[in-house]
Order: structure tokens, then C-alpha cells, then sequence
């Protein structure tokens, strides 16, 4: 029975290829998602354990600038930590915004991490966390060391001078040396600039003050030992805990935002799958059609049911192991892929080995041989129905009329449901949106049921067309596609659903844009938001600057309020189109001011936003 | 009644029919295709069955064979009562008992030869008998072909195919359908031969539908069908003898 299957699998290679893809771009699609976020989860678990591998015991004070009252660690406290018992160092750290120019003026890095910290050179001079390629740490207040990736983008050497903006005016400082770091932001894509000390805590802090303390144990000490050690000598409101936990939470932090990248990329395979699923049960449907006599023949010379039937699953089955199996390869170069299209956008992946995880395998061959065999169960149990007379007489399979009302009355049903669910929950105004949603698949499913009968009228509306463009041909071709309209409408419901998919999900990215684009006008009223690429607050001298900017009618600065919301923007004075000219575009960029801005009325108008260092990017 | 062991191992029948009635259709559109047949077929005998078109011979040999329902009557195959069978019974009995040649369309086109001889032995799981095997597949002359598909083989070759998948299985009776009905006379002529042969030399029973009075006379006995009954049968047909009855039927349903 299996080499008949077998043989049957390479007897219809070529009508069985499109469901061999379309099962195979959902394995792709689990296998590569999950070979993708594994390998990621991976390659940032041993980073971040790497990065905290000789802290024992890190501090944190959350101390800042602008909150003067939560304390951080002084010089003081940090020498008693340094002197207590089973403490091998303890680095003060501090930090904070700090980008980098190159030489057109534009920051180097991706912008959501740009830090700048302070050096701090042990007893030997060095500072463990960073390995200086070139040059050395920063020993006086006008250098910096800047780690080796933003050095090469920037193509600064040892002893040039480098543009760095912190919270404050641009800064011109002379470049001690090249690190590399195990830092993980800087692994992944960020800049790190070192400051001497004292311009750090001055920069970031205040003199003679660390945000936070990293300790390395002595040999023998372990980490629980030093933390009740170092807790006692620390400031309230400061929280000590062991490198390992750090890293753990880390980890942990890192995997909750892979999951929903995990989420979104499931759902594509979930899409390919369901329109794979009515693709086999087509093909296989017209499989067991056209081999009718074969299979008669089969039950005549002593086949039972189960085998007939058994021997299409199998059919399915092989198809089903050929999908996974390319399937999932084709998932591993997915992963590969999304690896390095997220080095390409800057998203800087820590280097590490593809993992492929036994349940990556499982799922891809589960998911795979699964779905084909589910979705050739019906067709196999047609098959298995076929009468063994049929071996000797011409008729094939005949679609009676009964199992099409059936079928129709069904598919009406869905529809009608549907139609109800969808104008009852739009009658139930909000509250309703569950039923308004389960009422709309409803009725797209009773659609697709009802292709056979839909296609008649169809199919009758482009007949002349048909006959007119392609003569003959165009003739035969709407009748054969009347005469089976159960064939007729599963080869449609395919393609149907394939639509469907498309159109739903395009319908839904514009409607969100329009919705976030709203939202977004709503709340602001200017044309044009300058923000730090931080996400911290503008120094004063910005707003003097932008204020002097040619074109520029009105600026209005963003206090942080009370709820963490940013207040409006003052609404523009009533004046003609103005035409502004800025610097880094050159093509004249058009700035319409709406003419009688009433109280509360809606502009659609757009947000534009300048973050520090880089040029304006149009938001959609 | 009393009969010596001899005499009835002579009249032993491998499959009867007793008012065996089959109506396809309900109320205006129905059609008794089979009306009260009684029929015995001896084991180890070459039966034909003949008939105008639409005389119920197909339908007959459907019945028989265990491939269709029948509407009232019985059969018998052996010593098994066909109608008291389910679906999986007579699906067994169909592959352990009856061998089977048709028309057309008598192989899966997607196995060798050799694969379609063994394809009942294959479904039942056992093995075939190597020496039996081979002997059939010498007596086709088939030896050489057997790694051929289907679409490379002639009709003959392939009739003969089916032929030996019949015999290989050495089932209790033969069913053919109009066996040699697509080949020409000497393509024909040798499928009948083999059939005739596996009757005389290795004692199967067979039973072919048949239009032709040449194939009809290789039989060795000729049962005539009009109307969906029996109507006539011939011992040791001839050609000649079998047209000539046949013209008289012809004569009689053109007068009545
Ligand atoms: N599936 C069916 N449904 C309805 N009527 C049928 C069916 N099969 C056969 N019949 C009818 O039963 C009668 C006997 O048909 P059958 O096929 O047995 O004839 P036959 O003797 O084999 O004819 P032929 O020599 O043309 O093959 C015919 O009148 C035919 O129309
Ligand atoms: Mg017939």
C-alpha cells in the first residue's frame, strides 16, 4: 500500500507542487520563527551573562540630575566598599545620553542607544569592561574613548577630535583610545563614549557622585556573601543585588519582548497554513475525482475502505514530509535571513550559534505532516466511498445535487448568521465588537461554502466576455467551469481566501496608520516636534536656537507635566502658506498652517519629528 | 435425493445464483436489469455469457462477483451466502476468492507489471506463491515485461497482465467482463487461450461476458441472456452454432 501511495506522490508531482509549497511556507514560517527567536533568546542570554560575568554584586541608586533628593553612591562609600573583606574592585559607574557626530554631522549609532560613562581605571590603571584596541582611557577632562564600532563608522583615530552631544551644548573633545566592550547595548548596535570621571558625574550627576556601584568578589567569596556585606554601607532608596540575578532579569526582559515578535511572525505561518489547508483539500479532492477508476479497481481486486482511505492520507502524509522537511530548511535560511536583515537595519545581533531546538523540529514536522493529513481527510473519505462497480463503468464521482443543497443550505445558514451577528453588533454600538467580529468570519466562511452556488451567476455575468475575447476557447472554458461547480468552487475558495487574507490585512495596516496618525494630530498642533534621540529632555539652548531658525513662525517647548503627558503646542497664528527652507533637505518643503484653526477642530495634519543629531524623518 | 462422492465433486458449482432480481431506479424510472436468474456455474468449467446489449450481463456478473447489491435473491460463492456479507466481508472475499478481468482500465498505471500481478496478494499482506508465480508469468509470456508500466505495454500485453493477476492469486472463480472486447482477433484469441488453458490444465473456474460467438466458442458452455433473464444455454459451443442461436433471439425480439 505504501509504494502505491508513493508512486502515486510521483505520479501527480506536479499537480501536488502547490500544495507542497503552500504547506512548506507555513513550516518555513514556524520553523524560522522559532529557530529565529531561539537563536536570538540564545545570543542574548549568554550575552547579558556575559556582561555580568565578573560582577558579583551590582548597586543601583537611580539617582539623577534634575531629582536631587534620592542620593547616590560618593567617593566615600565607594572606598569603604572597596575596603570591605572579600571585595577583589568596585567600580563607581555613571552615565548617560552621549552622541556621537561623524564628520557630515549626523550620530553614529541607532539612536535609541547612545551612552556616554565615566572611565574608571583600577589600581593597575585599566578598567576591566573595556579592552582598548587603540590608545588608552580618557585620563583628563578633554578627552574620551569611544567603543570600536562607532570609532570605525565615525573613521576617528586615536588623537582627533570628536564632536559629542550630551544634555547641553555639542562638545568638542580629543579621542584618547578605542575600546571593545561586552556591554550589550553596544553589542547590539549602540555607541559608547568614556569620559574621565569627573566630566561624567559632572556631566550626568554631580561631582563625587556614581550612580552605580559594580563589585567583583575575591576568590572563595560568593556573591550572596558580599551583597548582606555591601547592604548596610548603601543609601536608601539604592538596590544591590547579584550579577546572576541581574542577568537573569535581563534575560527574562529579553525573551518577553521576543514573544511578541514570536506572536506576529506565528501568525503569518498561521495564515500560510490556512490557505494551505483548503489548497490540499482541493488538489485532493480532484486527486481522488480523477483517479476514481483506480481506486474501484482497488476495492474490486480486494482493497477495503481503510486501505483506500488510508492510502490517500498516506499520499498526504509523503506530501506532507516532503513540505516539512523543505519546509523547514527553507525556515532555517528564514532565520538566517531575518538575522541578518536585522543587522542590516542596525539592530546589531549579538553574535551565536543557530540554535534549532527539538521543538522547532517537532513543531515543523508536526504542524506540516499534520495539517496536509487533516485537510485530505475529507477527500480520503470520498475516496474511500467510491463503489468497486466503478472500476467497470465510465461514470466518475458524481457530484449529486442533494450534497449541493445540503452544502448550500449550510453555507446560507453561516451567511445569515453572520449578516445577523455583524448588523446586531453594530446595533450594540461599542460593546458589540466581539460579535461584529465573530458574526464577520461567520459570514466569511458561509461565503466560501457558498462559491459553487455563487460561481453560476458569476460565472454567467463574464460568459459573454469570455466568448467575445477568447471565442471558442473562452466558450468551453465557462461551461466546464459551470458544470463542476463543486471543482469550480474549491479551486475559487482558494484563491478566495488568499484575497481575503491580503485585502484584511492591507484594510487593517492603512485604517491603524490613519488611527495612530490621528491620534497624534489630535494631541499636537505644530508641524514639526523636536525631541532628543534619548527620549531625555532638550537643553534651553535649543528652544533659542530653533527660535532664530529661518521659517520657523512658532515654537513652543514640551514641559513635562504632572501625568507624564506632554502638554499641546500652542496653535499657530493665522497666516499665509510659508514656504521652509531647511538646511539638511534640499527640496523646499511646504508647510500649510490651517487657516481658521476653530477650537477643537480636527487637522489632519502631520507629525513631523527632528531627533537631535539626525536629520527630520516624515512620519507616514 | 442421493448422489455417489464422484458425481458431485462433477457438479460441485463454484458460485450459483438463485432468483437473483436486481432493479436499478425507483417508481417511473425503474429498470429490472436482472428478473429471477438462476444460475449455476460448475467448478472447473469455462462459462459465457451472452446477450443482446442491455440483456443484464453485466449486471449479472457484478452481482455474482460480489462487486454490487442485488435486489432480492441470492448468491452464493463457494459455500458463502454473498447477501448475508458486509462491506469488509465481501471486500475479503473479493481478494481471497475472485479473480477479476475487465474491459479496460484493468491496471493502476502507476505499477509495474509485476506489481499489478502481486497488487491482491500485495493488499492481503501475503506473500505469492514463488513457483505458482512463475508459472502463470511463463504461461502469459510475460517474463520479459515485467518491469513495464502499464502505458508501456500494448493492449494485449496488458490484458494478459490481468490475465495473470486472475490466475496468480488462484482464487475459487475467474470474473471477465468482456476481456478481449478491446483487442483485435489474434491479441484475442491468445487472452483466450490462457484462459482456457488455466480451466483445462490447472482446473480454475471461469466466467466471461462476452459479445463475440469466436471468444464464446472457446467455453464450455454458452448461457444467453435477454431481458434481464435466461433465456438459453449451449454445451461445447461452436462459433457458427453460437451466431446462429443468437440471430434466432435477434428474429424472435424483432417479431415479439
Ligand atoms: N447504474 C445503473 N442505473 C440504472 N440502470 C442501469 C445501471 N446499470 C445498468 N442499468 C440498466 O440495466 C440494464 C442492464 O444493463 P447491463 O449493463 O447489465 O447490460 P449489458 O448486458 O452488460 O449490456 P452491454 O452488452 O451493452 O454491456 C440496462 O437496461 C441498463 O440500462
Ligand atoms: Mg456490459
Amino acid at each position: 500500500m505504501f509504494r502505491t501511495a508513493l508512486r502515486n506522490v510521483l505520479a501527480h508531482k506536479a499537480r501536488l507542487l502547490m500544495t507542497v509549497l503552500a504547506v512548506m511556507l507555513g513550516v518555513a514560517f514556524v520553523s524560522g520563527t522559532l529557530v529565529f527567536t531561539d537563536t536570538l533568546s540564545n545570543a542574548f542570554r549568554n550575552q547579558s551573562a556575559k556582561s555580568y560575568d565578573d560582577v558579583a554584586v551590582a548597586v543601583t541608586t537611580h539617582a539623577s540630575q534634575q531629582d536631587e533628593k534620592t542620593p547616590g553612591v560618593d567617593t566615600a562609600t565607594l572606598e569603604k566598599i572597596q575596603a570591605l573583606d572579600g571585595v577583589a574592585d568596585a567600580t563607581g559607574r555613571v552615565s548617560g545620553f552621549a552622541g556621537v557626530a561623524d564628520a557630515d554631522g549626523k550620530l553614529i549609532g541607532n539612536g535609541w542607544s547612545n551612552t556616554g560613562a565615566n572611565f574608571f581605571p583600577g589600581k593597575d590603571g585599566e578598567d576591566d569592561q573595556y579592552a582598548f584596541t587603540e590608545g588608552a582611557g580618557p585620563a583628563e577632562a578633554g578627552q574620551v574613548a569611544l567603543d570600536k564600532d562607532s570609532a570605525d563608522k565615525g573613521d576617528y583615530r586615536v588623537g582627533d577630535p570628536v564632536r559629542v552631544a550630551t544634555n547641553g551644548p555639542v562638545k568638542e573633545f580629543t579621542l584618547s583610545g578605542v575600546f571593545t566592550t561586552e556591554d550589550g547595548a553596544v553589542n547590539a548596535g549602540g555607541s559608547l563614549v568614556l569620559f574621565d570621571t569627573p566630566v561624567a558625574q559632572q556631566l550626568y550627576l554631580r561631582p563625587g557622585v556614581f550612580q552605580d556601584v559594580t563589585i567583583s568578589a575575591a576568590p572563595g567569596v560568593s556573591a550572596q556573601q558580599l551583597l548582606t556585606a555591601v547592604d548596610p554601607l548603601l543609601p536608601e532608596d539604592a538596590t544591590a543585588e547579584t550579577g546572576r540575578a541581574l542577568a537573569d532579569d535581563q534575560a527574562a526582559q529579553i525573551e518577553k519582548e521576543l514573544s511578541n515578535l514570536n506572536t506576529m511572525l506565528l501568525a503569518f505561518a498561521g495564515i500560510a497554513l490556512f490557505v494551505g489547508v483548503f489548497l490540499i483539500a482541493n488538489t485532493f479532492t480532484m486527486l481522488v475525482a480523477q483517479r476514481t477508476r483506480e481506486l474501484a479497481l482497488m476495492r474490486a481486486v480486494g482493497a477495503s475502505r481503510r486501505q483506500v482511505k488510508r492510502s490517500v492520507l498516506l499520499e498526504a502524509g509523503v506530501v506532507g514530509v516532503i513540505a516539512s522537511v523543505t519546509g523547514f530548511l527553507l525556515g532555517l535560511g528564514l532565520a538566517v535571513g531575518l538575522r541578518s536583515a536585522m543587522g542590516l537595519i542596525g539592530g546589531k545581533i549579538p553574535a551565536g550559534p543557530l540554535v534549532v531546538s527539538p521543538t522547532a523540529i517537532g513543531a515543523a514536522f508536526g504542524v506540516g505532516v499534520l495539517v496536509t493529513v487533516l485537510a485530505a481527510w475529507l477527500p480520503a473519505r470520498r475516496a474511500a466511498k467510491i463503489p468497486p462497480v466503478a472500476a467497470m463503468s465510465s461514470v466518475h464521482a458524481v457530484a449529486t445535487t442533494r450534497s449541493l443543497v445540503v452544502r448550500n443550505s449550510i453555507g446560507g445558514a453561516l451567511a445569515l448568521l453572520g449578516a445577523a451577528g455583524i448588523v446586531g453588533g453594530a446595533a450594540a454600538g461599542s460593546g458589540g465588537r466581539t460579535v461584529i467580529a465573530g458574526g464577520a468570519f461567520l459570514a466569511l466562511i458561509g461565503v466560501i461554502v457558498l462559491i459553487p452556488l455563487l460561481s453560476r451567476p458569476v460565472i454567467a455575468l463574464v460568459r459573454p466576455l469570455l466568448t467575445k475575447l477568447f471565442g471558442v476557447s473562452g466558450k468551453l472554458a465557462a461551461q466546464n467551469a459551470v458544470r463542476n461547480p463543486r471543482r469550480t468552487g474549491a479551486t475559487a475558495s482558494a484563491l478566495a481566501i488568499g484575497l481575503t487574507l491580503v485585502t484584511g490585512i492591507s484594510v487593517l495596516g492603512v485604517t491603524l496608520g490613519q488611527a495612530v496618525d490621528r491620534m497624534t494630530t489630535d494631541n499636537i498642533r505644530a508641524d514639526y516636534m523636536v525631541t532628543m534621540a534619548s527620549g531625555g529632555s532638550l537643553d534651553e539652548s535649543a528652544l533659542k536656537a530653533l527660535e532664530k531658525a529661518e521659517g520657523v513662525s512658532a515654537v513652543s517647548p514640551n514641559r513635562p507635566s504632572g501625568c507624564g503627558r506632554a502638554s499641546p503646542a500652542t496653535r499657530p497664528p493665522a497666516s499665509p502658506p510659508v514656504t521652509w527652507k531647511r538646511s539638511w533637505r534640499s527640496k523646499p518643503c511646504p508647510v500649510r498652517w490651517t487657516r481658521s484653526p476653530r477650537a477643537g477642530s480636527r487637522s489632519p495634519r502631520r507629525r513631523r519629528s527632528r531627533t537631535a543629531g539626525r536629520p527630520v524623518t516624515r512620519s507616514p | 435425493m442421493t448422489t455417489t462422492p464422484t458425481v458431485q465433486r462433477a457438479t460441485a458449482v463454484a458460485a450459483r445464483a438463485t432468483e437473483l432480481s436486481k432493479v436499478y431506479g425507483q417508481g417511473e424510472t425503474q429498470v429490472v436489469a436482472l428478473d429471477r436468474v438462476t444460475v449455476d456455474f460448475p467448478q472447473g468449467e469455462f462459462t459465457a455469457i451472452m446477450g443482446p446489449s442491455g440483456s443484464g450481463k453485466s449486471t449479472l456478473m457484478h452481482c455474482v462477483a460480489g462487486l454490487d447489491s442485488f435486489s432480492s435473491g441470492s448468491v452464493r460463492i463457494g459455500d458463502t451466502e454473498l447477501g448475508a456479507l458486509k462491506d469488509k466481508q465481501l471486500t475479503q472475499l473479493r481478494r481471497d476468492k475472485i479473480g477479476f478481468i475487465f474491459q479496460a482500465f484493468n491496471l493502476l498505471p502507476t505499477l509495474s507489471a509485476l506489481e499489478n500481478i502481486t497488487l491482491p496478494m500485495d493488499i492481503a499482506g501475503r506473500k505469492p506463491d514463488a513457483a505458482w508465480l512463475q508459472k502463470v508469468i511463463d504461461m502469459v509470456g510475460l517474463a520479459d515485461r515485467l518491469k513495464h508500466r502499464p502505458t508501456e505495454l500494448s493492449g494485449g500485453q496488458q490484458q494478459r497482465v490481468a490475465v495473470a493477476r486472475a490466475l496468480a492469486s488462484q482464487p475459487e472463480i475467474i470474473f471477465g467482463d468482456e476481456p478481449t472486447g478491446n483487442l483485435d482477433s489474434r491479441a484475442g484469441a491468445e487472452v483466450l487461450g490462457f484462459l482456457r488453458n488455466s480451466v483445462r490444465e490447472l482446473g480454475q473456474t471461469v466466467v466471461m461476458v462476452t459479445h463475440d460467438p469466436v471468444a464464446a466458442s472457446y467455453a464450455d458452455r454458452v448461457i444467453f441472456l435477454a431481458d434481464g433473464a435466461v433465456v438459453d444455454e449451449m454445451t461445447h459451443p461452436t462459433a457458427d452454432g453460437v451466431l446462429d442461436r443468437m440471430k434466432a433471439f435477434d428474429a424472435k425480439g424483432r417479431t415479439s
